[in-house]
């Protein structure tokens, strides 16, 4: 059983379909990259996923338990965590306050301490920036926080949306090579950065002609 | 000489700073020297009289920054003026009223306290009433917001704002068949004694209660969103409701909460309106509510120093106006600040930083 396994689904923004019956699946410790040209359904699939939007049709299957329907902040404690796309920080808050409410569900304060250390050797710049208000960073350095913050919760799976936006390709690299943190499920954009997936299903927009994925608008 | 140069550097930051300057802040920065010309004019001639004068606004200001918070809280994480808070702040006094006479729905549950009551039972008294009314006034908003707010989450912003006056009236008409529309007096429990001073200044015993009550519960409003993990997840929500959401933080709950604060605070301060003013009718909560949302506008909404800053401007407004313009013209005087704050600088005096919010956007 793949510890993600999406059957058939559809979503909408309100009467525009947004999905039509996308099926997915991944494999626990696999990273599958989402690619495909603007308005294909990246970001609404990552958001069908997590909770923020509920799929009209269709099944979302994680670690055994169909989840569609569950509300965005019941995800996080069943392991998925998401750096969404346009990063998402909390701009007037510290990078440390970011980082804590990545991880505010948990309770364990010695594993927070810890996850905290290993954003921080991911990303020494954060560490550097701990007690600046995150709005002030550099787009980059906001990526690396938003990226940071989701890795805070210890995921299960691992939603990244576009997660090089501004980001220095170096920085990406080095994340890729941790995979501690389990599975990487990235939406890419550009064709020089499909490197990383394994697999790479591709959304088109208003057509079905891959039988794996297809989405339209 | 560094110094001197950095002065030089800095003096030249300020010439250029008024060269740059609107017509409109000129005006406005040109009227608030006269009138400060005006006051301090006064203030010379009789400075007892101004120091008592500005202890009365102070204490005032108190009352009214704690209902300013409460517009400033709301109106930071869901962007609502929340019209009902000012009526809210009503029923905080009716609330204390009822506790303080130990009578409820024609049930006498104990006895009232009154003027004559020993210093003891007056203490308890008041201390049992504040709680009172800030446990109701909390829960009201809370409710308020489930019921009135709540529905409308995702609907635009204007019908949420007409629900909101909406709700207004409805708690108008609640107080009114409540207590009847004449003004009810409260009890004098705190005394008006002056407290300390020489001469003619007047710093009360009553004015003494008033600090004494808000300064504990801004600095705790402040450790709670500073501090507390439930606080760090208001500020989260402000800033981005699906980033939070996306965080595990259960955003109606914070929002809940931050209705529940503010609604504490709007029953604290109306207690303490009662009690300092001796009175209290249905539509106190229309005009002091009037008066706070132009102190959390004059702050920046949105910005907790600021609505607690704003709430002591206005109130020291206020009360310089009763002793030097009349009282009559107070409300006028208010009303124009509010227009003038529109007119030369909508964002307030600090809003362009806001503590609980993003700010800015």
């Amino acid at each position: 059983m793949a510890l993600l396994e999406i059957e058939n689904m559809h979503s909408f923004y309100g009467n525009i379909q947004a999905l039509r019956g996308i099926s997915l699946s991944v494999e626990e410790g696999e990273v599958v990259t989402l690619i495909g040209s603007n308005g294909a359904g990246k970001t609404t699939t990552l958001r069908s996923i997590n909770g923020v939007m509920r799929p009209r049709e269709g099944k979302v299957v994680f670690d055994g338990e169909e989840i569609q329907g569950i509300p965005a902040h019941r995800m996080i404690s069943r392991g998925i965590a998401q750096s969404p796309e346009g990063r998402k920080i909390f701009p007037r808050m510290t990078v440390l306050e970011n980082l804590e409410m990545g991880a505010f569900h948990r309770n364990d304060r010695p594993g927070i301490r810890e996850d905290m250390n290993r954003v921080y050797d991911l990303f020494p710049r954060l560490k550097e920036r701990v007690k600046q208000e995150a709005g002030t960073m550099s787009g980059g350095e906001q990526q690396m926080l938003a990226i940071g913050r989701a890795l805070m919760s210890r995921p299960k799976l691992l939603l990244l949306d576009e997660p090089s936006t501004r980001a220095r390709r170096a920085h990406l690299r080095y994340h890729q090579r941790d995979q501690r943190a389990g599975n990487y499920h990235p939406a890419r954009r550009t064709e020089r950065q499909r490197s990383p997936g394994n697999c790479h299903p591709r959304l088109r927009t208003g057509d079905r002609l891959h039988s794996h994925l297809s989405l339209s608008r | 000489m560094e110094a001197g140069e950095a002065n030089k550097t800095r003096s030249g930051v300020l010439i250029d700073s008024i060269r740059t300057s609107s017509w409109q802040s000129r005006i406005a920065v040109v009227l608030v020297a006269v009138l400060l010309v005006l006051l301090l004019k006064q203030a010379a001639q009789d400075p007892g009289q101004f120091l008592s004068q500005l202890f009365i606004g102070l204490t005032n200001g108190a009352i009214l920054a704690l209902v300013a918070l409460g517009y400033t809280l709301v109106y930071g994480i869901i962007e609502l003026i929340n019209f009902a808070h000012g009526d809210n702040f009503m029923i905080g006094s009716f609330v204390g009223l009822t506790v303080l006479s130990g009578t409820f729905a024609g049930l006498s549950l104990f006895g009232a306290i009154t003027d004559d009551s020993g210093t003891f039972l007056k203490i308890i008294g008041v201390i049992i009433t504040l709680f009172v009314a800030m446990s109701v006034c909390g829960l009201v908003n809370v409710g308020i917001e489930r019921v009135a707010y709540k529905p409308l989450r995702n609907s635009p912003r204007l019908a949420v704002l007409i629900t909101a006056i909406g709700m207004s009236f409805i708690l108008q008409n609640v107080g009114l068949i409540w207590k009847g529309p004449a003004q009810v007096p409260f009890p004098q429990l705190i005394s008006d004694e002056k407290v300390f001073g020489p001469g003619s200044i007047l710093f009360r015993w009553n004015d003494l209660f008033v600090v004494g009550v808000t300064i504990p519960l801004l600095i705790a409003l402040s450790y709670f969103i500073q501090r507390t993990k439930q606080g760090k997840a208001m500020r989260a929500v402000a800033q981005d409701k699906e980033a939070a959401s996306m965080m595990g933080i259960n955003v109606n709950r914070t929002i809940s909460i931050t209705f529940l604060l503010g609604g504490i605070l709007a029953g604290a301060s109306g207690v303490m309106y009662g009690l300092f003013n001796g009175i209290t009718v249905f539509n106190v909560g229309f005009t002091q509510g009037l008066y706070a949302f132009t102190a959390a506008v004059l702050g920046g909404i949105g910005n907790l120093t600021g609505a607690v800053v704003g709430g002591l401007l206005i109130g020291i407004i206020g009360a310089m106006s009763d002793q030097y313009i009349g009282t009559r013209w107070t409300a006028i005087v208010i009303f124009a600040v509010l227009i003038l704050v529109l007119v030369f600088r909508p964002r307030g005096l600090l809003g362009d930083r806001s503590a609980v919010q993003g700010g800015g956007e």
